[in-house]
């Protein structure tokens, strides 16, 4: 069939994207390098200057009492009764794209992707999101990166922490930090003051806030080191006796890692360290599709949301948009019949 | 006849000029959709089911003819044990119908000389599909193709914990000091990780799901920790060749950016001598 038979009959989708397929390939191959080249470099970079965010639709899950007390009503849908996530994560990736394209030093990227992350968590904790994990460091970074610049990003985290202290105590935010062996050593001082000034400051308002939300930040973090570390600690307790070898399961493996209950690389305000659910939104900006070694047990019915902005461009547009996904999904768990979203009750 | 089998010359064509650039290595499949092609057809569902795996050769046909080293599809998962009775029921029948034509000889396993590796709770599977399994592993093992995991009543979740009670029972043993249990071990201790042989299999490098859901839906964490996931709207049995192309392309695109992290250094995720 000759060219005009396919016009005659009308571009078909196969077609189109065969010819597409034709024109993309040269840059699928090695020396497709130029154009590649040529391309990125007239790509126009947007300049959206920082946003400043009015409140997100309140949901009524905080209600902030008289006595000082928080009724944090865990009901998993917001006013009009769409599914809400209890458990979001996040790959903030880009910062050091952000800057590179406005000239600035990779720190200025990093300085304004904490702040970001900041934003976004508060945002999300008014959604009636319980549960906010950051990606801040990987286990990679901390092996790949200068230490100059991981320096940098834990120092930045720890300051972040120290000057929000009273926003994060206010909300009933509490700040849980997961790492892994090789890089729990590393976490400064600073950081270390922070979470038991966190810790003292909530103690000090009073209330039972067992139940508050929790700030997750991930810094030399690794799902796969993780696993490694819940599997030699229960290897542990079970040559010790502590543990027998049949009660070895999916939720003891779980909880020995560090969302589990038992925290063993990292820090927490928390008053007792508690379970954290599963995750069931990951957001990650600046169109990489990879979970890139991020709670990998946690995800596995997590749905991904993949934006293209940057992460210091990630705005409330993008964020409702990832929580409409969330929203839309048929999340069937290997069944057939999509599942009710959950409500709890209120809890004091 | 050989002839007849061959691909178009436009599909053979397409792969050699992607064989220029970066192949995967190791490609997973989560083959969603079937029952809504069904759905969408008017056909009963068993009929979705069966152009599913019919769309599964063809796949592993691309791959192979791609030069991919080992693919990873999910056949079923033991939450879908979950479903009516009567459709599991219609699963396992189709199951040990295929593991059977695994076993013919002018199937695509046998004509490739592909691996077959079933993982999985192999408990929870009935006997007559368990035996058609075994038949036709038993009949792959000398073959040294590219290797082919059925992932079949498993989930990703169940085959860690899988790998640690096997740590576990090696440290009880004596042949594991509790201190040398790291991610190498784990790496190691995992049944879809490890070929027949029992080289190590390359870490996922491409993760594709069809029928438009964004999810994971607990197949292959570990390994396809780096990989890059692609997503689909095209149900599974109506995958076409462009589709896989353009996730290809895509591949190919966003490989740069990871070749200079530490992932590729890693030496869990890489192979130890796989094919290399």
């Amino acid at each position: 069939m000759g060219v005009r038979g396919i016009v005659a009959q009308g571009l078909v989708v196969q077609e189109v994207s065969l010819l597409l397929a034709l024109l993309l390939v040269p840059f699928a191959s090695p020396l497709g390098a130029p154009c590649r080249a040529i391309c990125a470099s007239t790509r126009q970079v947007p300049h959206w200057p920082l946003r400043s965010w009015p409140g997100v639709r309140r949901s009524r899950s905080v209600v902030l009492a008289g006595d000082g007390h928080v009724n944090v009503a865990r009901r998993h849908a917001g006013a009009d009764g769409t599914p809400i996530p209890r458990h979001v994560a996040i790959i903030p990736d880009g910062n050091g794209r952000w800057a590179s394209a406005r000239g600035l030093p990779r720190s200025a990227g990093h300085a304004a992707g904490a702040t970001a992350a900041l934003r976004a968590s508060l945002a999300l904790f008014e959604a009636g999101v319980e549960v906010v994990s950051l990606f801040a460091l990987s286990t990679e970074n901390t092996s790949g990166r200068s230490t100059g610049e991981v320096e940098h990003i834990l120092q930045l985290v720890a300051q972040l922490l120290t000057s929000q202290a009273s926003t994060l105590v206010d909300r009933a935010v509490r700040v849980r930090i997961v790492s892994s062996p090789s890089c729990a050593p590393l976490l400064p001082r600073k950081l270390h003051a922070a979470i038991a000034d966190l810790r003292a400051r909530a103690e000090r308002r009073g209330g039972a806030q067992a139940d508050g939300y929790v700030l997750c930040i991930a810094l030399g973090y690794g799902g796969m080191a993780d696993l490694a570390q819940a599997a030699r600690e229960i290897a542990r307790k079970v040559a010790t006796g502590a543990l027998s070898a049949d009660s070895v399961d999916e939720e003891m493996l779980g909880a020995h890692l560090a969302t589990g209950g038992e925290l063993a690389y990292g820090l927490s305000s928390e008053p007792h360290v508690r379970a954290l659910p599963p995750v069931d939104l990951l957001i990650r900006t600046s169109g990489e599709q990879r979970l890139s070694n991020f709670l990998l047990w946690q995800s596995a019915y997590a749905e991904l949301h993949f934006a293209q902005p940057l992460w210091p461009d990630f705005g409330r547009a993008d964020l409702d948009a990832a929580l409409r996904q969330f929203a839309r999904a048929d999340r069937r768990f290997g069944r057939v019949q999509p599942t009710s979203p959950e409500t709890t009750e209120c809890r004091v | 006849m050989a002839a007849d089998r061959r691909l178009p010359w436009w599909l053979r064509w397409t792969c050699a000029i992607f064989r220029a650039g970066e192949v995967p290595r190791h490609v997973a499949f989560i083959m969603d959709g079937n029952r809504r092609y069904a759905r969408q057809l008017g056909v009963e569902l068993q009929a979705g089911h069966t152009a599913g795996f019919d769309k599964l050769e063809q796949v592993l046909e691309w791959c192979l003819e791609l030069g991919v080293e080992a693919v990873t599809v999910f056949a079923f998962s033991i939450d879908n044990f979950r479903r009516p009775a009567a459709e599991v029921d219609a699963l396992m029948s189709l199951a040990r119908d295929k593991f059977a034509h695994f076993q013919a000889h002018e199937s695509l396993i046998q004509r490739y000389g592909m691996r077959l590796q079933i993982v999985g709770d192999l408990h929870l599977v009935p006997p007559a599909v368990l035996a058609e399994m075994e038949r036709a592993v038993a009949l792959t093992r000398t073959h040294t193709g590219p290797l082919l995991n059925v992932c079949f009543a498993y989930t990703a979740q169940h085959e860690l914990l899988h790998a640690t009670r096997a740590i576990v029972a090696a440290t009880r043993a004596g042949e594991l000091d509790v201190d040398e249990i790291d991610e190498h071990a784990i790496s190691r201790a995992m049944p879809s990780n490890v070929a027949p042989d029992g080289q190590q299999v390359p870490a996922v490098d491409l993760l594709v799901r069809t029928s438009g859901e964004r999810r994971l839906s607990n197949f292959l964490l570990w390994q396809a920790a780096g990989a890059r996931l692609a997503f689909l709207d095209v149900l599974w049995p109506a995958l076409s060749a462009w589709s896989f192309f353009a996730v290809l392309i895509q591949f190919q695109l966003s490989q740069p950016a990871v070749a200079s992290a530490a992932w590729r250094d890693r030496e869990c995720v890489r192979s130890s001598g796989c094919c290399s």
